[in-house]
């Protein structure tokens, strides 16, 4: 009997290591349908760019797997669970019995039903997965014209890797503007301007209507408003899917993702979801929704390993950030974005700088920031996750967030010297560490 | 562990403890050649903020559970063995995501080094034998390096 884990991301190293703050001894198993051990996918863009060398995109050195008793079945991928009995099912066949499961399975790359002919060409590819890195590598000395499908986060680093490779790019998004999950019309200004600048050919509210095929390789797309583009490569990039297709048959409550609560359990005993996969409780939107960031995936397993392992541990709840970049021009932003139809009592406050390329947005609902954009104007900006999470009161501090230069020195004398002296530090995922008997 | 802790009623906001920090930082660790004839001129880990007569340092409290540790996509942050949080420059692509998540605002961009994106952190001068240069530099004792029970 031990621990199990299906999936093999930062969800899965966190949660080992919380496993081991508490459990020295139970081996944990984790089940990893790429044959790597766990490695940053968002690496991807930069290997392409030939910014970070494949032996350094793995999180954990191999000694970490030693160390802990880990198992990592690579190459295998779960096709069932059995709740009753505790067992996973594995496609090779082969059965493992869990004491503590975690789901923590990730996303899958959504495809639209009128692109899924075109998957097996030899031109076309995600840009999620090390196979996916491994053809485009292959591909890169011999193409030129790149298409990529969809300006949203992974669009967009895609097309940077592929700009740092001389290649010409064109993107086709949907929307009317690129990241529009992370960023306003008024921010994403400064990233077309970027594109632009790059020679990068942006379609907005656009798409593929079709392919032209010959010899199995894509060779043109003809996109919805008639143009007809030549290429030589397709990049997929329209977004993920929580994974879970190998939980049908079970009691798992589902929505989007898998349903948790604050403990990171689902709705059957011992089974427990993180990551991208897991719908979980949303601070600022105050309902559980799904949110495939990198560092909720880190928080949550943490939570979970806590909790499988026998230690009450329970999430504040998700706040969606995102820290992009493309080439010159970065961006960070926090909570709800959009002026939502759901927000319409929300309060804008600007400050822009179209000379400096410089933006930045506070969303207010009820004197409590609830979202904020900053373009090109990154320092220090993490004290604002304070705000949101701690609801502090607005108007107080409204001088200072908007300002380029935010620190303690706003903040009542009280509050600043305990938190510039904090023994422990920060804890957004609010551990509450008590031993269970 | 030991850690710093900053006094403001002792502060007078010199601004030495970012100077040796910078250059504890440097190749030479020299002040003249650290900031004028080095190929980046090391940006400091440790901020001073001054508005009126009031002035403070701040910087990394090595947390616990670390925002910076759990936003990184590289494996670049992580925490050691002895509780610090620390940075490997090689495996950093520059993302910032550290900087977006750490609540301390204790991650700088690399102003000065043009060729690629990184960050600094304070690693509370990890191989220096006498501590924290930033400690060290204080005229006035407002930065303690000790260990706090938390």
């Amino acid at each position: 009997m031990s621990y199990v884990i299906i999936g093999n991301g930062p969800a899965a190293i966190a949660a080992c290591e919380s496993i081991r703050t508490t459990d020295k001894e139970k081996q944990i198993i984790i089940i990893s349908k790429e044959d790597k051990y766990a490695y940053g996918r968002p690496l991807i863009t930069y290997q392409i760019a030939g910014i970070v060398e494949k032996e350094n995109m793995f999180l954990r050195k191999k000694e970490f797997y030693e160390k802990n008793n880990i198992k990592v079945l690579l190459g295998k991928e779960a096709t069932g669970i059995d709740p009753k009995n505790k067992i996973v099912k594995l496609d090779d066949g082969a059965q493992i019995n869990y004491e503590k499961l975690l789901i923590a399975s990730g996303g899958t790359p959504f495809i639209p039903p009128v692109y899924k002919e075109y998957m097996d060409k030899e031109n076309i590819t995600t840009f999620i997965k090390w196979e996916d890195m491994e053809k485009l590598e292959k591909m890169l000395p011999e193409i030129n014209n790149v298409l990529i499908v969809g300006g949203g986060l992974i669009g967009i680093k895609a097309a940077e890797a592929l700009v740092m490779k001389n290649k010409k790019v064109f993107i086709a998004e949907l929307s009317k503007r690129v990241l529009s999950t992370v960023i306003d019309n008024k921010g994403a200004y400064y990233f077309h301007k970027e594109l632009e600048k790059n020679n990068i050919f942006l379609f907005l509210e656009n798409t593929v209507k079709s392919f032209k095929v010959k010899k199995n390789r894509i060779e043109k797309a003809v996109l919805q408003s008639g143009e007809v583009l030549d290429i030589d490569a397709v990049i997929m990039a329209i977004g993920v899917k929580p994974e879970i297709s190998f939980i049908k048959g079970t009691n798992i409550n589902t929505n989007v993702g898998i349903l948790v609560d604050d403990s990171m359990k689902t709705s059957v005993d011992d089974i427990y979801a993180a990551g991208d996969v897991a719908e979980s409780y949303d601070l600022v939107y105050g309902s559980k929704r799904i949110g495939p960031i990198w560092v909720s995936a880190s928080e949550q397993g943490r939570i979970a390993g806590y909790n499988m392992a026998g230690k009450k541990a329970s999430y504040r709840g998700r706040l969606i950030m995102n820290s992009i970049s493309f080439l010159k021009t970065s961006l960070i932003s926090y909570g709800i974005i959009n002026t939502d139809i759901e927000y319409e009592k929300i309060n804008v406050f600007e400050y822009e700088r179209p000379d400096l390329n410089i933006y930045r947005r506070l969303n207010v609902v009820d004197n409590r920031l609830i979202g904020a954009i900053f373009v090109n104007s990154i320092y220090r900006k993490g004290i604002i996750t304070r705000f949101i999470i701690e609801k502090l009161p607005f108007d107080k501090y409204k001088d200072i967030l908007l300002s380029p230069n935010i620190g303690f020195i706003e903040f009542e004398k009280e509050y600043r010297n305990r938190e510039i002296n904090s023994v422990k530090g920060y804890s957004k995922t609010k551990t509450n560490l008590e031993n269970t008997v | 562990m030991k850690k710093l802790y900053f006094r403001e009623e002792w502060c007078v906001g010199c601004g030495r403890c970012e100077v040796a920090c910078a250059i504890e930082h440097s190749e030479s660790k020299h002040p003249i050649i650290a900031y004028f004839h080095e190929k980046i001129r090391q940006t400091p880990r440790i901020v001073v903020e001054r508005k009126g007569n009031i002035s403070f340092a701040n910087t990394c409290r090595h947390c616990e559970e670390p925002d910076c540790v759990n936003a990184c996509i590289a494996g670049a942050l992580y925490k050691d063995e002895s509780g610090k949080v620390l940075y490997n420059p090689n495996k950093c692509v520059g993302c910032y995501s550290c900087i977006m998540a750490c609540p301390y605002g204790a991650i700088m961009k690399d102003i000065n080094r043009k060729e690629r994106k990184q960050i600094v952190k304070c690693d509370l001068c990890n191989t220096r034998k006498e501590g924290p240069a930033c400690a060290e530099a204080c005229p006035n004792r407002a930065i303690i390096f000790e260990e706090k029970e938390g």
